[in-house]
């Protein structure tokens, strides 16, 4: 046992008690309850188990092994070398949430450094220092809003996966708050800004709208939303998912008069079969008491040097219980740590040229795309950032052979949107990244054309 | 041994650099310029550049070496805090978590891409499902909290299925702070049963408190104190004789394994969590997971989508996500929970093995039982006896000179020893919750005594001038919560306000 220090001194501690046997330690477990053993396997060697990772690994495919234009919410992003290294440093690794900020200042310095970085992209006063992942971030934050306006009607204003919309609806299914969405404009896939203003009402607490939106349309309207809102304490909170990576070109959304920022933190956190990631919330300073989750803030220590530490605990679930604004305790702190190593690495510049490689590459493989007969790509006209939805014409292409075809040749051609959106029937949400290279969009085009036509 | 913490006047990273600086290119290739104009639609087009420094990779390292070097975890010595488990995370299983065919697989791939993370994770719930005496097992929940919510969730769902209303959730008063938080979450009246003179739940409190309206009774055994809840099948009989569920909080199963399981228990409802019992990292905060593991009966409600394994032909096998399961929840985390976490868990529980998650348990109460042998004459043990894998003593006597528990905690730190959890539970004031883990070593934890014997003999004025020795002095939570400067521009704005 390689873990367990103290087997050698078993004897020596067990006398120390006066007792004979580590059996008498569990002697309070009634026989009614009591298991012979753990039916598992015994114990295997580091190299044992590695056979055993390989052999699972085995039947995978990386993303570097096949010609990826997945995103979906999921999107691979280069990662420096040097994130890896320091964010595995075990003082950062093996730490906990920093109770004791005297002796935790090293990361509770790194979040709030996060929580800056967050707060700079979005254009909002203040950001927490972190949420599970998006999908549990629009929950919190329609929680959030029923907290601020008191009343129960949450809009959601952008297409949503079943699986976001499903998470939506377990956090908000028992705090009374009615889900109510909008449909998209058919032709564009953006917002249609009069239906939304159509569907306010006197009891509504909170308005989503993604931006880029799930279909990877440039809502270019958004910054038209605060003015339906009217004004005064009760008035609806405008809620933006914003993806962080558009921040060098798109109006943040304290820019847009968002109320509160959502989204996926993206830098720093490979895709990792969907998670660890982190789920980002920021917001006006006016909603902090009904902010959820950890917030790091400055302060002095007693000889006045500049600290930081966990402050306005009041608000969680340790101190408040029930009443507690959420019930978030262990977050994704390290993804947000990671996070911010990331921008630090970028800086102003690299984060320029990593967004304007996405919006090059998906530009130019769409352009590719759409000289393609029987592919209408984009389908929306819009504009979009780095992904857009492809459709493709079912009396030219079968659509399910036309992608398990490239799948053979090395490619996924993105994700079929026809079980989330029925009406995408023969739709493909197609993503290009920085790490689509020129030569991995040669190869998508050219395999396509060497598929066959119905 | 004198411990001294590292100190610098580390800037914070926005003082640090300039705009010019980057420390990672991308190819000119994929840089056209020309795109902006033409594809960001005016109305939102970014006027001004975002207010980032720049730096290069070699300040980028310091800075983040010497922000670590004023930080502590568990490599760095002893962490007992208490509920949290702050075991030894093998180094191993980081290693297998980050092999790139777990790390850069996506969760939209094609099935037939995945089929090792799929048995990874049908596996791993398998195992869990043996560890905790229970039918099923879903790993979608990203942290405890996160679990209770989800198994509150289900439970919600079993009664309302049985076309039953509940609305009411049980928990003693010495349950941790998300349980109550996950009740409201789900919607659910909390009710909270003050603990018997033992510090176990009192069965006539939970017999007044139970009735048609309970949805579930929320428990922790062995409790937040430590003691192991004897009655645990009265109290299951009870729950279920008014047709509640029995739900288990996982944060203290490193104290049982080998000896029960909650399933055995009576539970229910069980959460695991991977970052305590499984010895995977905690992160400064995250990220965990809270596998939720539940009765046959209530399997059908798990969240989709469910990992089935089909065997064909030849006994091939292969994989796949069902996500038509009329009675589930749903979902609860956008994909599919913190999967690189469950990677961690599984190969730590293949080290480890069914034998020496056993030996686990044994070492943790063994140590448990040994610092609170050794520590109860100088600080009360309320509700003396028996320990599992933690245990609380009372620090008011510290009173007595004029300092309190925090102050003691705060002596800790500068013995290079983390502090335990203070104030909880809150069934007593001055809560020291002690956990070593079955990780830590015998002269560490006699050096934790000597510390203890220490804080019990000093003075108050010593106690209240702690620590000393670390990256900073006391610090002042009352300018934090008062000023609230969450972010660098705020610093920047309050400092022009003060003139500093």
């Amino acid at each position: 046992m390689h873990f367990i220090p103290n087997l050698c001194f078993r004897d020596k501690m067990l006398k120390d008690m006066g007792i004979s046997s580590v059996e008498e330690l569990f002697s309070d477990i009634p026989d009614g309850v009591r298991i012979d053993r753990v039916d598992l396997p015994p114990g295997k060697t580091e190299m044992e188990v590695e056979y055993i990772i390989k052999d699972i690994t085995a039947k995978n495919t990386a993303l570097n092994e096949v010609n990826s234009f997945l995103g979906a919410g999921v999107y691979n992003h280069f990662i420096p070398a040097v994130v890896d290294y320091l964010s595995s440093r075990s003082e950062f690794l093996t730490t906990y949430t920093p109770y004791q900020g005297e002796i935790s200042q090293g990361m509770l310095q790194c979040l709030f450094e996060y929580q800056s970085y967050i707060a700079e992209l979005t254009g909002q006063d203040i950001s927490n220092s972190s949420l599970y992942d998006a999908a549990t971030a629009i929950g919190e934050a329609a929680i959030m809003c029923k907290a601020v306006t008191r009343k129960r009607e949450f809009i959601v204003a952008s297409p949503l996966p079943k699986s976001k919309m499903s998470v939506l609806e377990n956090y908000t299914k028992y705090q009374n708050i009615v889900i109510k969405t909008v449909d998209y404009d058919p032709v564009t896939g953006r917002l249609e800004l009069e239906s939304l203003a159509g569907s306010i009402n006197g009891d509504t607490c909170g308005i989503y709208v993604e931006n880029p939106n799930y279909f990877g349309v440039l809502e270019k309207d958004i910054a038209r939303i605060p003015e339906m809102l009217g004004e005064g304490r009760k008035r609806p909170l405008f809620v933006e998912g914003f993806n962080l990576l558009t921040a060098p070109f798109v109006e943040n959304p304290g820019e847009t008069g968002a109320d509160v920022a959502i989204g996926e933190v993206q830098f720093g956190n490979p895709p990792s079969f969907g998670g660890p990631g982190a789920g980002y919330i920021a917001c006006n300073k006016k909603f902090v008491r009904k902010m959820p989750g950890r917030l790091i803030g400055y302060t002095k220590d007693r000889d006045g040097e500049d600290s930081y530490v966990m402050t306005l605990q009041t608000r969680e679930q340790h101190i408040r219980r029930e009443r507690a604004t959420s019930n978030i305790c262990s977050n994704q702190a390290l993804c947000a740590v990671r996070c911010a190593m990331t921008l630090a690495c970028l800086g102003p510049r690299g984060l320029y040229e990593m967004s304007l490689g996405n919006l090059t590459n998906s530009h130019r493989l769409q352009e590719e795309l759409s000289k393609i007969h029987g592919i209408s790509a984009p389908r929306f006209k819009s504009d979009y950032f780095n992904e857009f939805v492809v459709t493709i014409d079912p009396d030219i292409f079968n659509p399910a052979k036309l992608y398990n075809d490239l799948l053979k040749m090395g490619n996924i051609f993105g994700y079929p949107l026809g079980m989330d959106f029925p009406e995408l029937e023969n739709s493909f949400l197609i993503c290009a990244t920085e790490l689509n290279s020129k030569e991995s969009i040669d190869k998508l085009i050219s395999d396509l054309r060497s598929v066959g036509v119905v | 041994m004198a411990y001294r913490q590292a100190k610098y006047d580390e800037p914070l990273i926005f003082e640090m650099g300039c705009s010019d600086k980057q420390s990672v290119c991308f190819s000119k290739e994929c840089q056209d310029p020309t795109l902006i104009a033409k594809f960001i639609p005016k109305e939102i087009r970014k006027k001004e550049s975002v207010n980032i420094p720049g730096l290069t990779e070699v300040e980028i390292a310091r800075h983040y070496t010497r922000l670590s070097q004023m930080n502590w975890g568990v490599d760095s010595g002893f962490y007992p805090l208490g509920s949290c488990t702050m075991k030894y995370n093998p180094k191993f299983s980081e290693k297998m978590a980050s092999l790139e065919r777990f790390s850069l697989t996506h969760p939209m791939q094609p099935v037939d891409m995945v089929q090792g993370n799929l048995e990874l994770i049908y596996e791993l719930e398998k195992t869990l499902s043996v560890i905790g005496g229970v039918e099923a097992v879903t790993l979608q929940p990203a942290a405890g909290a996160h679990g209770e919510f989800t198994g509150l969730l289900i439970a919600r769902a079993f009664h309302e299925a049985n076309g039953e209303e509940r609305g009411e959730v049980i928990l003693p008063d010495t349950a941790h702070g998300t349980n109550p938080a996950s009740g409201a979450m789900a919607g659910l009246k909390v009710i909270e049963i003050p603990s018997e003179e033992d510090g176990c739940v009192n069965l006539e409190a939970l017999e007044a408190a139970l009735s048609e309206r309970t949805c579930a009774f929320m428990l922790t055994n062995p409790n937040t104190l430590g003691i192991f809840e004897r009655q645990v099948q009265e109290i299951a009989e009870k729950v279920h004789s008014y047709g509640a569920l029995l739900y288990y909080d996982g944060a203290n199963l490193n104290a049982v394994m080998g000896k029960t399981t909650p399933g055995k228990m009576g539970f229910d409802i069980v959460h695991f969590n991977l970052h305590k019992t499984f010895g995977t990292p905690h992160g400064g905060g995250g990220p965990g997971a809270g596998p939720i593991g539940v009765t046959k009966e209530l399997e059908k409600f798990l969240p989709i989508p469910r990992i089935v394994k089909r065997v064909g032909d030849e006994s091939s096998v292969k994989f796949e996500l069902e996500h038509t399961q009329p009675y589930s929840i749903g979902r609860i985390h956008g994909q599919l929970g913190n999967f690189l976490v469950l990677v961690k868990a599984y190969v730590y529980i293949m080290l480890v093995g069914g034998d020496g998650l056993e030996k686990v348990s044994e070492a943790a109460v063994m140590n448990s039982n040994y610092l609170k042998m050794k520590l109860e004459h100088l600080f009360p043990l309320p509700y003396p006896g028996l320990r599992k894998h933690e245990f609380v003593l009372n620090g008011s006597i510290l009173k007595k000179k004029g300092a309190s528990t925090l102050d003691a905690a705060k002596w800790l730190l500068d013995e290079g020893i983390h502090a335990p959890t203070i104030y909880f539970p809150q069934i007593f004031h001055e809560a020291i919750m002690i956990e070593p883990t079955e990780t830590e070593t015998i002269e560490e934890m006699d050096r934790f005594i000597k510390a203890m014997e220490a804080i019990a003999e000093s003075d108050g004025e010593e106690l209240r001038n702690c620590p000393q020795n670390t990256a900073r002095k006391r610090l002042d939570e009352t300018f934090a919560a008062k000023n609230m400067i969450f972010t660098y521009r705020a610093l920047l704005e309050w400092r022009e306000k003060n003139s500093l």
